[in-house]
């Protein structure tokens, strides 16, 4: 039925000189600037404009912002974007849209055809049904069938995404006149405010409806004050952002949708404010009828809207359905329109005067209901019964506007954890007790008149900006002229049993009352436990608009008061909100941080691969030369190592300096074995526990001095023995005299090491003393090299002759290459992190996130030695003795060879008794090609794994079992002389 | 670019961690430093030598990287006794500079920080991008060190809050 709609000759708030050109559904449109995809829309005479989520019922516009629960749509091409309410997005030149959830189009969909057996889908039915296959079979069909729009395939070929930090005294959620009131009480008193409103102006309601202030239009007094907060320094306007999320701490997320600044799509502000004012407003509700969806059917103050904003005629003959004064207002505005009311069916038995003096010539029809909407694609007519029961009367008409009272919109506060209680006054759930620094200030505290809403704003902005409410009273506030009253009688329901089936409480998610009946049955009748069996208030509208029906209609069925009943909780955003906004510049490279060494640069130079490799430190994993594969790459650095010399950047490992007094004790504590017996310039292998006695992290610790220590960790882990040692220091030893200084990026480190590694630390220059009487395994030593300042310590990751030489950052991209100069007549490779998972991996050297995986302790791992049980109490030692003494069979770290020499087991490859599918007894922990054994190796944590060397473990692969002999965890220099020599 | 400012790597400085009670570094390393300043993430100035008051009993020591040697010196931190730590760690900082009219706008994007309350004294620790950070606010303009690891990562992402194209470096 379309060509319903008129646009007005003149008024609203659109520009007439702009006309707007876009395309819905493959049709050209035509708008002004100023409109929304609905509002022009409706202008057009588009009756249809979606599709329902499950039944694919027509659907037409019902709201005029963010409440809608009917039309949904996407944004194609450039800038596009899914799921945005017609309601409240602007149209734009050359702007094409479509409809979501139909095909081919709103007004042909053969997804209709479930509406033929909408009878045996009701809510829930997918917990009964769909059992064989399975569930994932049929997954996919009811996504593509019920669904929204997907996200968009390609990222905005212009322009980019912020999200920022800001910080305010007051944060004032809502741009109406309790918004704009408490915004400029707080301004006045000097505080720093933010002001932030959803809408494309200030002015909220002031812009909707036809109010006078001081005799002027509130579209004028809200004009007039948005001019003073824009003249003043500490205040920060946002228009068209919407207050999305309230966080913890007053952590409010606010989304400004079209910034002023070139280049910026959408900018996410992350604002910590000292107090918060939420002016958010009201949304109206609709009243459950049968075909209380059909095209036609719509919110009273979303015709308001239409007509006052956007100067367009949703229908040509209305009635309104009421259980309140603020329809006649609406009605009123229709009728000044041009629109024919054809009755006011109002619930109660009378309304205020003061509302039917507004609509002289309209018939009234007081103590009646709307049980029914009747026309297929759109309202034709509706049928009035009694209240009671009797007989119903047909009246025609193309527009039936409801209103079935005001629901505070307290999503913010409801996400600030704020309470929320039922008021019989307004028929509403309303703010009650604040849980943060919040107050709600207006319609949205329950205050519908607009003269309580501008003393609520003002007292509510003063208040906030700590000042007395006597400074709020002095704040001027315009004469309310118009003023409307509300007089409210709760109705959710007005149907009969018998149109359960198409009496929508949650018309986004097609939930209807027999579907609450059906929860409510099955014992599913909780607020919250409705929700999620029917799916009621989980739209994107977020059923503002039904969601206290829901509770109405729950209420009925249960028995009970409403107020027993209660609201779900509210969860961000409270309106969609793009991806890109909450990412900001988050993106391509910037995902994750990342870090480099000084080598960084040579390494990629050198063709390496790299790749993150704990902490965030970017590594080289090989280095291929040309024609070579990953295995042929790490094979020839590995021999390299293994007969000559190879270079590895040891960087990332983490650094620290404890000092103090108490510093050997402290060392003591962390580690299991004996610390404070170093001597200054010696080191030792040490292991450190959890409370629980499972190794944490592996390193070694040198004696720089008396009260001065040097630990080494490892990479994944340097931060968290930080935060370990400080925690340590701070909780537990608070009398210690310790502190931990963080050299991991003073220190970087070059590692040479194999057989000739002696030879290129000299080749290179040193005045250190590099013979082994003199510099012994497991010692540190200061000097030069290669001309500069360095500390070289002889630890071994690969169980050759190493020397770790540690530089000041500035120098280690020269003494790298240096190094590599000096290493080449030694036939020197630099090494990547893949080789020295080999060369480890041959030693039998643990590596954290392998065989230190959280459920081993030192004696698991063959490392009984490590546990000095002789010195006093450390971290972890009670857990793992109490754990011992029970004489329970542990995992224990075993060597595997494969009895095929042709195969390779998976790392992570679990391992089972023969084979079988049963529980494991163990798995993999890494599974390397060995250049000294020119075969697959394999390290393993088995069950009893030590007592059964020689036997057989069995890795289940994905399509097969391999065989391997248990050995010994060492195929390489058993006895640790290539790494003492 | 979007933002009208820009964001320059600077380099490294001559920097001492210095840990202690402040009679106890006072007493080591006092004739090396200027006045301890009295607020918490504020520093003092002497003689081109900045202390910044980082933490508890935890302070920064910063000059111009030709001063290290001499601050060496006087700090001798492997001679320093058992309630003071020293550390050089004039390597783990890399400085940059922050300038322009829109650079407090671009403080914004990079940091939770409350930059707008700030003194202009202020020397205090915050997060940038995510990351540990110094944070300096200079005149109209803002000193930001992190950790050499991550000052490449810290190029792109002040390319990217002022409005071009993030590098390649993180690929």
């Amino acid at each position: 039925m379309a060509g319903l709609g008129v646009r007005m000759p003149a008024g609203g708030r659109i520009d007439r000189s702009r006309p707007v050109s876009f395309e819905f559904n493959g049709r050209r449109h035509q708008g002004f600037a100023g409109d929304t995809v609905a509002s022009a829309l409706l202008a057009a005479g588009e009756r249809i404009t979606a599709r329902s989520f499950k039944y694919h019922r027509p659907r037409g516009i019902i709201g005029g912002w963010t409440e809608e629960p009917g039309t949904y749509v996407e944004v194609l091409g450039e800038g596009a974007s899914a799921n945005q309410p017609a309601t409240a997005l602007a149209i734009a030149d050359a702007m094409r849209i479509r409809t979501v959830n139909c095909w081919p189009s709103p007004r042909l969909d053969l997804g209709a055809i479930n509406q033929l057996y909408a009878g045996l889908i009701p809510a829930g039915f997918y917990y009964k049904t769909f059992f064989s296959p399975g569930w994932r079979f049929y997954e996919p069909l009811i996504r593509r069938a019920a669904g929204l729009a997907g996200a968009p395939a390609a990222p905005p070929v212009e322009g980019r995404f912020e999200a920022r930090d800001w910080h305010c005294d007051v944060l004032v959620a809502g741009g109406g006149p309790a918004g704009l009131a408490a915004a400029l009480a707080a301004a006045r008193a000097g505080a720093r405010v933010l002001l932030a409103d959803d809408g494309p102006e200030f002015g909220g309601s002031l812009l909707d409806r036809n109010l006078l202030l001081d005799g002027a239009p509130g579209a004028e007094w809200a004009a007039q004050a948005v001019r003073e907060l824009a003249s003043m320094s500490n205040v920060v306007l946002l228009e068209d952002s919407l207050v999305w999320a309230y966080r913890e701490h007053n952590l409010i997320l606010v989304c400004e949708r079209k910034p002023a600044l070139r280049g910026l799509i959408e900018r996410n502000w992350r604002v910590r404010a000292k107090a918060v004012v939420l002016a958010t407003g009201a949304t109206e509700r609709m009243i459950l009828f049968g075909g209380n969806d059909r095209p036609g059917v719509m919110l009273a103050s979303a015709v308001q809207r239409y007509v006052n904003r956007h100067a367009v005629r949703p229908g040509r003959r209305a009635v309104v359905f009421t259980n309140n004064d603020s329809a006649y207002m609406a009605a009123a505005d229709m009728s000044a329109a041009g629109i024919e009311v054809a009755a006011v069916v109002d619930c109660r038995s009378e309304a205020s005067p003061a509302a039917i003096r507004r609509l002289p010539d309209v018939e009234m029809l007081p103590g009646r209901l709307v049980v029914r909407a009747m026309g297929g694609r759109g309202v034709r007519a509706v049928e009035v019964a009694k209240r009671g029961g009797g007989g119903t009367r047909r009246i025609q008409c193309d527009l039936l506007a409801v209103s079935g009272g005001w629901n505070p919109s307290v999503q913010l506060w409801s996400q600030s954890r704020g309470g929320i209680e039922y008021s019989a006054d307004i028929a509403a759930y309303a703010p009650a007790k604040a849980a943060q620094a919040a107050v709600c200030a207006g319609a949205a505290n329950g205050a519908f008149s607009l003269a309580e809403t501008l003393a609520e704003g003002a007292q509510a902005g003063a208040r906030a900006a700590s000042r007395s409410s006597a400074d709020a009273r002095k704040i001027k506030l315009p004469r309310v002229e118009t003023e409307e009253p509300c007089g409210i009688e709760p109705l959710w329901e007005a149907h009969s049993a018998a149109r359960e089936r198409d009496c929508f409480v949650d018309i986004f998610n097609d939930v209807t009352v027999r579907d609450l009946r059906i929860a409510v049955s099955e014992g599913f009748g909780a607020a919250e436990h409705a929700k999620r069996y029917t799916t009621a208030g989980m739209g994107l509208d977020q059923g503002r608009t039904g969601g206290m029906n829901v509770s109405g209609s729950l209420a009925r069925l249960r028995g009970v008061d409403i107020a027993e009943v209660g609201l779900t909780t509210f969860r961000p955003p409270v309106a969609p909100v793009s991806f890109g906004a909450v990412a900001g510049m988050r993106e391509g490279p910037l995902v994750l941080p990342y870090r480099h060494t000084p080598v960084t640069s040579w390494n990629i130079e050198a063709g390496a691969v790299m790749y993150e490799a704990g902490a965030r430190w970017r590594r080289p994993g090989y280095y291929p030369a040309a024609g070579e594969t990953m295995q042929e790459a790490v094979n020839r650095e590995a021999r390299a190592v293994r007969n000559g010399a190879g270079i590895y950047d040891g960087s990332p490992l983490g650094t620290f300096e404890v000092k103090g007094s108490d510093a050997s004790r402290l060392m003591d504590f962390v580690y299991t074995n004996r610390m404070a017996a170093l001597k200054v310039g010696e080191g030792r292998y040490g292991v450190m526990l959890t409370d629980d006695g499972l190794v944490f992290d592996d390193g070694v610790c040198f004696r720089l001095g008396e009260c001065r220590f040097l630990v080494s960790t490892s990479t994944a882990n340097a931060e968290l023995v930080r935060r370990h040692l400080e925690r340590i220091l701070a909780v537990e030893r608070p009398d210690w005299d310790a502190r931990i200084m963080d050299l991991t990026c003073q220190w970087m480190n070059a590692t040479i090491c194999g057989p000739r590694a002696r030879e290129v630390v000299a080749a290179l220059g040193t005045d250190i003393d590099l013979d082994p009487p003199a510099f012994p395994f497991m010692s540190i030593r200061d000097g030069t090299v290669a001309g500069v300042p360095a500390r070289i310590a002889r630890v071994s990751f690969t169980g050759e002759l190493s020397f770790e030489i540690n530089v000041r950052a500035r120098d280690m991209a020269a003494l790298w290459s240096a190094a590599v100069s000096a290493g080449r007549p030694h036939g020197i490779e630099p090494v990547g992190s893949e080789t020295s998972h080999v060369l480890r991996v041959e030693k039998g050297f643990v590596s954290i996130g392998h065989e230190v995986d959280g459920t081993a302790d030192p004696f698991d791992l063959g490392m009984g030695w490590v546990m000095s049980m002789d010195k006093g109490d450390f971290i972890g030692r009670a857990s793992v003795m109490i754990r011992r003494g029970a004489g329970e069979p542990r995992r224990e770290l075993v060597g595997l060879l494969t009895k095929d020499r042709g195969r390779m087991l998976s790392e992570g490859a679990p391992l089972t008794p023969g084979g079988r599918k049963e529980a494991t007894e163990g798995f993999v922990t890494a599974s390397v090609w060995s250049v000294v054994k020119e075969r697959p190796v394999a390290l393993a944590l088995l069950m009893d794994g030590r007592s059964r060397i020689g036997g057989t473990a069995f890795a289940r692969e994905l399509d097969e079992v391999i065989e391997a002999e248990i050995v010994p965890p060492v195929f390489h220099d058993p006895r640790g002389k290539r790494l003492r020599s | 670019m979007a933002y009208d400012a820009t964001a320059k790597r600077i380099g490294i400085r001559a920097v001492f961690d210095l840990k202690g009670s402040r009679e106890d570094v006072s007493d080591w390393a006092g004739a090396a430093l200027p006045g301890f300043p009295e607020v918490p993430n504020t520093r003092s100035a002497e003689g081109g030598c900045e202390l910044m008051w980082t933490g508890p009993e935890h302070w920064l020591l910063c000059a111009p990287l030709e001063r290290e040697s001499e601050l060496l010196g006087l700090l001798k931190p492997a001679e320093a006794p058992a309630p003071v730590s020293v550390a050089l760690v004039s390597d783990v900082y890399e400085f940059f500079r922050l300038e322009g009219p829109d650079a407090p706008e671009v403080v914004s994007v990079a940091s939770p920080l409350d930059h707008r309350t700030l003194p202009s004294n202020a020397a205090t620790f915050t997060a940038a991008f995510g990351q540990k950070a110094l944070f300096i606010p200079r005149g109209g303009a803002f000193e930001i060190a992190v950790e050499n690891s991550c000052a490449a990562m810290f190029e792109d992402c002040f390319a990217a809050a002022i409005g071009a194209k993030p590098g390649a470096k993180g690929t």
